[in-house]
């Protein structure tokens, strides 16, 4: 039985395809918002914009949330992308856990941009990414790199820091 | 079957979401708010107990930690319509909507999804389920058939035990009890495992002292249990959820029998302790999908072994089941699944049990699907049936119908289902020896009363027809009505066969009852549940039962035990914060007489009450008295075997302390 109960836990598909447009991510849809609105940039933006990787879905998804809002009156777009390189094109960012076997080469990407970037799963920012998601009690939650916040050139607001859990963490290639 | 999240919604948090809907503007939420919403329970379908097409309620952990009480068992006095009877130290009698007896083998027990009764006698060994009521999150409770989705033996009711997530239980709590009739100790230490899993382990002790005889002296029940055990949860960001939870716990139980002998007085009383030791390991893994789909996949491995005067018993139990659910288009909610289930055991015999073989194995198989169609805004339909094949009776067909409408802010239900329940292992196969008398013809020999099981007997099958209503208005009175027409039938009978003469000093004349399907009963009841909390800091909540099952037939030798019950049920409870460190709650249960008990049992109302006082956020005082109205009282007799108690006055302290 001992047996059974080890096959219960290895046999997790590594990633099955996450339900973008649930509950779990319009609530993550929101936190984004939020993440835009306790951050401030170094220079003047008269729009913002989201990359969201390889995860058309969701983009919908928070394209539908940010409709129609704005930050302190600047707009925010949302812009799919399939290529990492394009992250660093934007503000924000969203990596899928599907992308986890790249975090690293993504980090790399990012080192030092002004790019708030929010992975889906907390070995992102455990990689050296900026923040990421997690679920505890059923419910959403984020953590924040306390290294790689700092740099980067972007003002994150008390607030934000206060509520997220911080994490060490750097594994640079 | 699976657990009853399907029918359920947790409280708290979730609400923010079901009242928000999908379409609310969550950016109008702050960070705060936004970290409070619960984002499972839509995917899982969860509904709030106010739209349930059935008569559900759910005690919560807040309820539990502010009343004072211990066990499970004493727990359930708050559901409406549970009739609770301490039979004696440790052991309890509990049943919903009638047939409350130590074996009260109508009721499906579940702690997170997992059975906990035995198909020895299709009751559970309340003894033995002593959880720290601090590690149950919430407790459900289903009066009525359950068995569309969760199978045989739901017939009077569900009660599914929910216990906390590891992830809720981080950190070390030392959890001390002393009392006059109980101590007890209870450690718990969570801690995270890897950035995605949680664990806690436990491990308690307890002590019960005896109660006492009707009339006073010493009934030698006192019992003692140590158990412990751990739980381990892992989420993943994909929708990946597993939980994998064990136990292990070992108790002494004593006791007073009564024991048929052939030698005058011909019935002994003798004092026996009981051991039990269980073990078990259960496993869920739960995965959601696209559009709102969840699988889940439950194993679980569970050994009991209890060593008794009347029978032995050893027990290995395997069991696996998965369950989906999905949407079908925009009106479609489909919940199906399927399980297996192995049990063998080995029993022993005794000078008042016998078993012709004493090693079985059985294997049972069900399949079930539920749909629940949204037929318009406010109206909803459940259409369900299971298929179990099982080794007593065969394939057995159980479906059911459920409407719900909601009305303003309240709603309007009614079912018809069909509900078996399974022979079990000792009505199907045992003699057992429950009475002997001297033969009144003063011939010298003894007869002796013996109930003789049945392998031809059929599964005993309800009709049942439920209606229920429920409203509030506005948030401090709330009331639920539930009201029931019950058709039992094959219900579980004797028939006299000839007597059989036994040669011996003294001759010993046997007088066979052989258990039969040959009572039809038609039973009803209604159920009044009401809350109201005239300020913010007082609530009150009370409840009133009626049941009628019928006038049992007259049986001068052997009196039918399915009609032990009360017919008047109520209970009291009154909740008060008087500063947001101290709470203050008074329990009261009234249980009318039981009218057709061969010796009655006299209506008895029993007043707990408990005052809790937050030192600081990591420690908790409190000081609880228990049955404060009588110096002690009877609840319940009538158990072939067991020697009921007087249920004694108590007091005790507890403290708790989080680090």
């Amino acid at each position: 039985m001992i047996a059974l109960a080890i096959c219960v836990l290895l046999c997790v598909p590594a990633s099955p395809a996450a339900d973008f447009d649930g509950a779990e991510y319009r609530v993550k849809a929101a936190f984004i918002y939020n993440f835009a609105k306790f951050t401030r940039w170094s220079e003047d933006k008269s729009r913002l914009c989201v990359a969201v990787l390889d995860a058309p879905q969701f983009a919908e998804t928070l394209s539908r949330t940010l409709e129609g809002k704005a930050v302190e009156g600047i707009p925010i777009d949302v812009k799919p992308v399939a290529d990492p390189e394009l992250l660093a094109s934007c503000d924000l960012a969203f990596i899928p856990a599907a992308r986890s076997s790249s975090y690293a080469a993504i980090v790399e990407l990012l080192r030092d941009k002004p790019v708030f970037a929010v992975g889906d799963d907390p070995e992102f920012a455990e990689a050296g990414g900026l923040a990421a998601f997690y679920l505890a009690d059923e419910r959403v939650r984020f953590v924040l790199n306390r290294g790689t916040h700092r740099a980067g050139g972007l003002d994150i607001s008390s607030q934000l820091l206060r509520l997220g859990r911080m994490v060490d963490g750097e594994k640079r290639p | 079957m699976l657990f009853a999240g399907v029918l359920l919604a947790c409280a708290g948090g979730g609400e923010v979401w079901a009242e928000s809907g999908a379409d609310a503007d969550l950016t109008q939420l702050s960070l705060e708010e936004l970290m409070q919403v619960e984002v499972r329970s839509a995917a899982r379908r969860e509904q709030p107990i106010s739209e349930a097409a059935a008569a559900i309620d759910v005690i919560t952990r807040e309820d539990l930690a502010r009343s004072g009480i211990t066990t499970v068992a004493e727990a359930l006095r708050m559901v409406p319509g549970m009739q609770v009877a301490q039979i004696a130290g440790g052991r309890w009698a509990i049943s919903a909507r009638g047939f409350p007896q130590r074996s009260a083998n109508k009721m499906l027990v579940l702690q997170d999804g997992r059975s906990l009764y035995t198909p020895l006698f299709g009751g559970v060994y309340w003894e033995s389920q002593d959880l720290s009521l601090d590690d149950i999150e919430r407790i459900e409770v289903i009066r009525g058939p359950g068995g569309t989705l969760w199978g045989a033996n739901a017939v009077a009711g569900v009660v599914n035990i929910i216990t906390r997530s590891a992830a809720q239980t981080q950190g070390g709590q030392v959890d001390l009890v002393a009392g006059d009739e109980q101590v007890r100790t209870h450690f718990r230490y969570g801690a995270p495992v890897g950035s995605r899993g949680h664990l806690r382990v436990f491990a308690q002790g307890t002590a019960a002292d005896t109660q006492a005889m009707p009339g006073g002296g010493q009934a030698f029940d006192g019992w003692d249990q140590w158990a412990a055990g751990f739980r381990a949860d892992w989420k993943t960001g994909s929708g990946n959820e597993i939980t994998l939870s064990g136990s292990a716990s070992d108790g002494t139980f004593d006791g007073l029998a009564n024991r048929a002998s052939l030698a005058p007085p011909f019935s002994e009383q003798m004092p026996f302790s009981q051991t039990l030791a269980t073990q078990h390991l259960l496993g869920t893994w739960t995965r959601e999908g696209q559009g709102g789909r969840q699988d889940r996949w439950q194993f679980f491995v569970d050994r009991i072994d209890r060593v008794a005067f009347e029978i032995d018993e050893d027990r290995f139990t395997a069991d696996v089941e998965f369950q989906q659910m999905r949407s079908l288009g925009e009106r479609h909610s489909l919940v199906w699944g399927g399980g297996a289930r192995m049990t063998t055991d080995s029993l022993a015999e005794s000078a008042v049990i016998r078993i012709p073989d004493l090693k079985r194995d059985d294997y049972l198989y069900s399949a079930f699907v539920q749909d629940e169609i949204q037929l318009s805004e406010d109206t909803r339909l459940i259409a369900g049936a299971k298929w179990e094949q099982n080794d007593y009776t065969g394939l057995e067909f159980q479906p059911s119908l459920r409407l719900t409408h909601r009305v303003g802010p309240g709603s309007l239900w009614a079912s018809a289902s069909r509900a078996i329940q399974l022979p079990s292992r000792l009505v199907s196969e045992t003699e057992i020896d429950v009475a002997a008398f001297p033969d009144p013809g003063g011939s010298g020999a003894v007869n002796v009363i013996s109930v003789i099981g049945n392998p031809e007997l059929k599964a005993q099958n309800l009709h049942a027809y439920e209606a229920g209503l429920r409203r509030c208005s506005g948030r401090e009175f709330c009331f639920d009505l539930a009201a029931f027409y019950y058709e039992f039938r094959d219900v579980t009978s004797t028939q006299t066969l000839a007597p059989e003469v036994i040669p011996g000093i003294p001759v010993r004349v046997t007088l066979p009852f052989l258990l039969v399907n040959g009572r039809e009963i038609d039973a009803h009841g209604v159920e009044l549940s009401a809350n109201w909390s005239p300020v913010e800091n007082v609530r009150v909540r009370g409840w009133y039962a009626y049941l009628d099952l019928g006038t049992p037939p007259v049986n001068p030798l052997l009196a039918p035990r399915d009609a032990f019950h009360a017919e008047h049920h109520a209970h009291l409870r009154i909740q008060v914060d008087p500063s947001p460190r101290w709470s203050i709650d008074l329990l009261g249960y009234y249980v009318g007489r039981r009218p057709y008990v061969p010796q009655p049992v006299q209506s008895f109302t029993r007043v707990d009450a408990n005052v809790r006082y937050r030192v600081q956020d990591s420690m908790t005082v409190s000081i609880a008295v228990q049955n404060a109205l009588d110096d002690r009282h009877l609840e319940y007799t009538g158990e072939s075997f067991i020697v009921s108690s007087e249920i004694e006055r108590s007091a005790l302290a507890r403290v708790i302390w989080a680090f």
